[in-house]
């Protein structure tokens, strides 16, 4: 699943620098999930770091983008060529 | 050709000073760390080392205290809030002090969302408000203690839990920052956000904007919770400190930024109730309660029996019946409610029954409300004059005068506009403005004649 920020986001810039996967941009009134580099930080690490920083909440679950594991880690692969 | 000259003056110079606020914030914390310092030491040694009720302000600290806290600090913190914002708090408040520390060091949980409604330091400031004038608060140390010491200790805690080098308690829980983000919104100063700018600027940035409340900078358009502690001055180039008509947040509030709990919170809290705790004691509507109370409980001997200090309480006489307890809880509760239905009453009339429009309307008294409560708080600053020798009880109705007569032109200009800006004719705007200052006039009137206890609250010297 990709995540989404939602618009409780207080563009406070914490989360994009956090992303291994540099899905995190700034959007036209808040920051934005591309769910297509978004793998939850599978791969990376064992928890999503936007979550784990965010201040305020704003980042869920995206809900038109649910993957498994397995999918997300896919995901991880191709975006880091290693697979 | 002078003119010009004033005005990029003015704007250089706070453009600089909010810079300097950011720049030297090292200052900054040790100042903040002094007041940390000054305000526990004030705060607790008068109940340690209790003296003489009636001393003198520099032969008694408890004296002393009180003239810092209830003289000084209160009303200048309402005045300044109204006119410049938010500075005491983001720049020299110990609560936000310690708040901040404690959460560098604390747990570093997230806030739940139940402590995250935006109406709770309303209700918060509602609550400490009527509590303190029962178990008159202000002129009494201990009492000071429990109140003032009791937020200072709930801000600490709040840290110790929530946030990460965060203000959580100033951004959601404060009672003091419920009041003060209302009266915000009059303020000439506020930190200007140039969107554009913002946008546009290089990325990636080279750190995160620091503000301690947690505000969103980029799309701040509001002063209602800014702390004006200048941590975002300059941030991307796109943020300064400008200033504005006072009061022109209020003028082109956006119906999206119209709130029912905070129309309902200015008409109630902060005119209502504000009102019937600082002018209950000597009232007409107090003697009424309590000659009722006293036909009422004629036979019930235990209601003249001295309730527990921290419910009902009065620094002379050091107790206050269960009686006078209830008449006095009585009286705070008719005046809220009689002066809180009476503005709303008027206001809807002013809107033709349109709700919106209503709470629309209520903004444009936070003028006139934020200076009644803070001659209110004068008030205690006189006593303490008067109590000092200096005769300024029979000042009193002139200096109200003095206070209301700008409050009451600021409050009726804010309502023309906001009526001019409605989509109705013109016809309509006429009849609504009579209502609108027929609500102006009620308060002038109500903050004027209010009962004048300054000779009550004190002996005088010997």
């Amino acid at each position: 699943m990709a995540l989404f920020i939602t618009n409780d986001c207080i563009n406070c810039d914490v989360c994009e620098p956090e992303c291994p996967n540099e899905a995190i941009s700034q959007g036209s009134e808040v920051f934005d999930i591309d769910p297509k580099r978004c793998t939850e930080c599978v791969g990376h690490y064992s928890e999503p770091q936007c979550m784990k920083f965010c201040p305020v909440d704003c980042i869920i679950v995206h809900p038109q983008h649910r993957e498994s594991r397995n999918e997300l880690m896919l995901k991880y692969q191709g975006i880091t060529g290693l697979d | 050709m002078f003119r010009p000259i004033r005005v990029f003056w003015n704007l250089h110079f706070l453009q600089t000073l909010g810079d300097t606020l950011k720049a030297r914030q090292d200052i900054v914390r040790r100042i903040q760390w002094t007041l940390v310092v000054v305000y526990l030491s004030l705060l607790l040694i008068p109940v340690i080392w209790p003296q003489e009720r009636h001393a003198g302000i520099f032969t008694s600290i408890g004296r002393f205290a009180e003239v810092m806290f209830w003289g000084i600090w209160w009303p200048g913190v309402i005045l300044s809030t109204m006119l410049v914002g938010q500075f005491w708090c983001g720049l020299l408040c110990p609560d936000g002090t310690m708040n901040e520390f404690a959460s560098r060091y604390g747990k570093g949980l997230k806030m739940p969302a139940w402590l995250r409604k935006p109406v709770l330091p309303l209700m918060a400031f509602f609550l400490l408000t009527f509590y303190s004038h029962l178990i008159d608060a202000h002129r009494q140390a201990g009492t000071t203690l429990l109140v003032v010491g009791g937020m200072s200790f709930l801000a600490t805690t709040t840290g110790l839990l929530y946030g990460r080098g965060k203000r959580m308690w100033c951004r959601y829980l404060c009672p003091a920052s419920g009041i003060f983000s209302v009266l915000a919104r009059c303020s000439a100063l506020h930190f200007r956000v140039d969107r554009q700018t913002w946008d546009c600027a290089p990325r990636p940035v080279p750190k995160p904007v620091d503000c301690p409340v947690l505000l969103d900078v980029r799309r701040l358009t509001s002063n209602e919770k800014c702390n004006m502690c200048g941590r975002c001055s300059s941030h991307r180039n796109a943020v300064t400190l400008a200033a504005r008509t006072p009061g022109s947040e209020i003028e082109t509030l956006r119906d999206d930024e119209i709130r029912a709990w905070e129309a309902l919170g200015i008409a109630f809290v902060l005119i209502g109730l504000t009102y019937g705790a600082m002018h209950w004691d000597g009232s007409f509507w107090h003697a009424q309660v309590q000659r009722a109370l006293a036909d009422r409980f004629r036979d019930m001997a235990w209601m003249q029996d001295a309730a527990p200090w921290w419910l009902f309480n009065n620094a002379d006489s050091g107790h206050m019946s269960w009686q006078s307890g209830f008449a006095a809880l009585s009286a705070i509760i008719a005046a809220t409610a009689g002066l809180g239905i009476a503005v709303s009453a008027l206001l809807y009339l002013a809107a033709f029954g349109n709700l919106r429009r209503a709470f629309a309307l209520a903004y444009g008294l936070i003028p006139l409300g934020g200076l009644g409560l803070f001659l209110g708080s004068l008030e205690h600053s006189l006593a303490i004059l008067e109590m000092l020798g200096y005769q300024v009880a029979s000042s009193l109705t002139w200096i109200r005068a003095v206070v209301l007569l700008p409050a009451v032109g600021w409050s009726l200009r804010i309502g023309r506009r906001s009526l001019a800006s409605q989509t109705i004719s013109l016809g309509q705007q006429r009849i609504a403005f009579i209502f609108y200052a027929a609500t102006i006039l009620l308060l002038a009137l109500a903050y004027q004649v209010a009962p004048n206890n300054l000779l009550r609250q004190y002996l005088p010297l010997d």
